[in-house]
């Protein structure tokens, strides 16, 4: 079966565009925006990055690049949350989820729409193609033909006016397969039937961050860097929590690895001297982050000594 | 310096008696390597009873700006408090005009090698890469290739 991405169902898509808040869809403490809209949104307006995590629909066997839906940090969701521009919503899982006999019908009558339509177009189409060709075609036959007449010497009339025999009755003869449809993949969910709003709050235990230790200074040391204009992302591939990009990370190297301990805590001192050497290595300054005892976020850079 | 004469100092600095024997032999081990194998300038012992430690100052040439240092022992472990609190103290000590506020720490190993890691307070950007290095690399090449097509 041929596939074909559309843009999102364009009244529901345009309708809810500039002001409405994005939606982050909430599934087992993970945070993930499923429409294209709200994941553009997310970086173009409110620079937070992401994740992209879904296969590609035309790509569908390969990891170097993926689509939506784009998976975001605990606290990338928290602090688009928190500056009031999403909403947590939860829905039941797919699975569960029971079409009526109305649904059925309705998709059905959906595709057999699609079906006559395309089917049109393919007849036209194949007439086009056809028109196109049957100069050609009718040389080549009455070629044969007369090769065929010099060969048996039997004298036959040659008809070459007038349109091939194809081209007079093709909408009774044409055959346009259904495994030949395009079936469209929207890009936005299109039923918003069992959506609810989530307050994080009073789902604590589908919202496993709040408890965790570490999360407060994490969430204090993103927002912060946030709100001094940098990007970040999660910081796994150098070791720390996260790295931090002076722009857009398509566009910008890291600057910083940012490392987030709690104002108390015990170092060992290996630990800063790993962290200290990767950042050298890497070209770039490990950032040692905590809270002081007002909440403010204190921040000191390490680097390599070359005495 | 006369061997004779670190070994006075290593007395005085045992009778300062604000640390724990380790922390001051770590110290001693900085302040030798200092003067002896970096050729440091002005290096003076200082010490905290706050802190419990004793602590370097000095210059790396003679027109450099003043640097001070946290000698540490590889075994003990060290909070970023505690690094706040002496970075605070070089701002506050009669010598420390260095304001950039940086501070240099001396990890000695037990086999008495040392390391040493600058700490700076806020944000500093790194070196930029190398751009040119980047463009010979033939397997950076390929890899643009890919993502240009």
């Amino acid at each position: 079966m041929e596939l074909c991405t559309q843009e999102e169902d364009s009244v529901q898509g345009t309708a809810a565009t500039e002001n409405s808040r994005i939606q982050i869809h909430f599934q087992q403490g993970t945070a993930f925006v499923w429409r294209a809209e709200d994941a553009r949104r997310t970086r173009e307006e409110h620079g937070l990055v992401g994740n992209l995590v879904g296969a590609l629909v035309r790509k569908p066997r390969q990891n170097t690049r993926l689509g939506l839906p784009l998976q975001l940090l605990p606290e990338e969701a928290r602090l688009l949350l928190e500056i009031g521009a999403a909403q947590l919503v939860h829905h039941g899982s797919s699975a569960d989820k029971t079409y009526d006999v109305d649904e059925k019908e309705s998709y059905a009558q959906f595709l057999h729409q699609s079906y006559e339509e395309q089917w049109k177009l393919a007849l036209q189409e194949k007439k086009r193609t056809l028109e196109g060709l049957s100069e050609r075609i009718v040389e080549g036959r009455s070629k044969r033909k007369r090769q065929r007449i010099d060969q048996n010497e039997e004298p036959m009339e040659l008809s070459s006016q007038g349109p091939i025999k194809e081209l007079l009755n093709l909408e009774q003869t044409f055959h346009f397969p259904k495994e030949a449809m395009m079936v469209q993949i929207p890009t936005a969910q299109l039923h918003t039937g069992n959506v609810e709003e989530v307050d994080i709050q009073e789902n604590k235990s589908e919202w496993p961050y709040l408890d965790k230790e570490n999360h407060e200074t994490r969430y204090k040391v993103f927002s912060d860097l946030w709100q001094k204009g940098y990007y970040l992302t999660s910081g796994g591939k150098f070791g720390g929590d996260f790295l931090v990009y002076p722009g857009d990370p398509m566009r910008f190297h890291a600057h910083y690895i940012a490392i987030c301990f709690s104002q108390a805590e015990d170092i060992a001192l290996s630990d800063i001297i790993t962290a200290g050497r990767l950042g050298t290595n890497v070209k770039k300054t490990v950032l040692l982050c905590s809270l002081d005892r007002e909440g403010h976020v204190t921040y000191t850079s390490l680097q390599w000594s070359g005495l | 310096m006369h061997f004779i004469e670190f070994l006075l100092q290593f007395r005085e600095m045992m009778k300062l008696d604000v640390a724990d024997s380790t922390q001051v032999y770590a110290a001693f081990l900085v302040y030798m390597d200092l003067l002896e194998v970096r050729n440091w300038k002005e290096v003076q012992i200082l010490s905290s009873s706050e802190l419990h430690m004793i602590y370097l100052w000095g210059k790396e040439k003679d027109d450099d700006a003043p640097q001070i240092l946290m000698p540490t022992p590889v075994s003990m472990s060290c909070s970023l408090k505690r690094i706040q609190q002496f970075q605070k103290l070089n701002q506050t000590s009669e010598n420390g005009q260095n304001s950039a506020c940086s501070i240099l720490l001396a990890v000695v190993e037990t086999d008495s090698t040392i390391v040493y890691y600058k700490l700076t307070d806020g944000f500093v950007i790194p070196d930029p890469p190398d751009f040119a290095e980047d463009v010979d690399n033939k397997r950076w090449e390929k890899r643009k290739m890919r993502f240009l097509r």
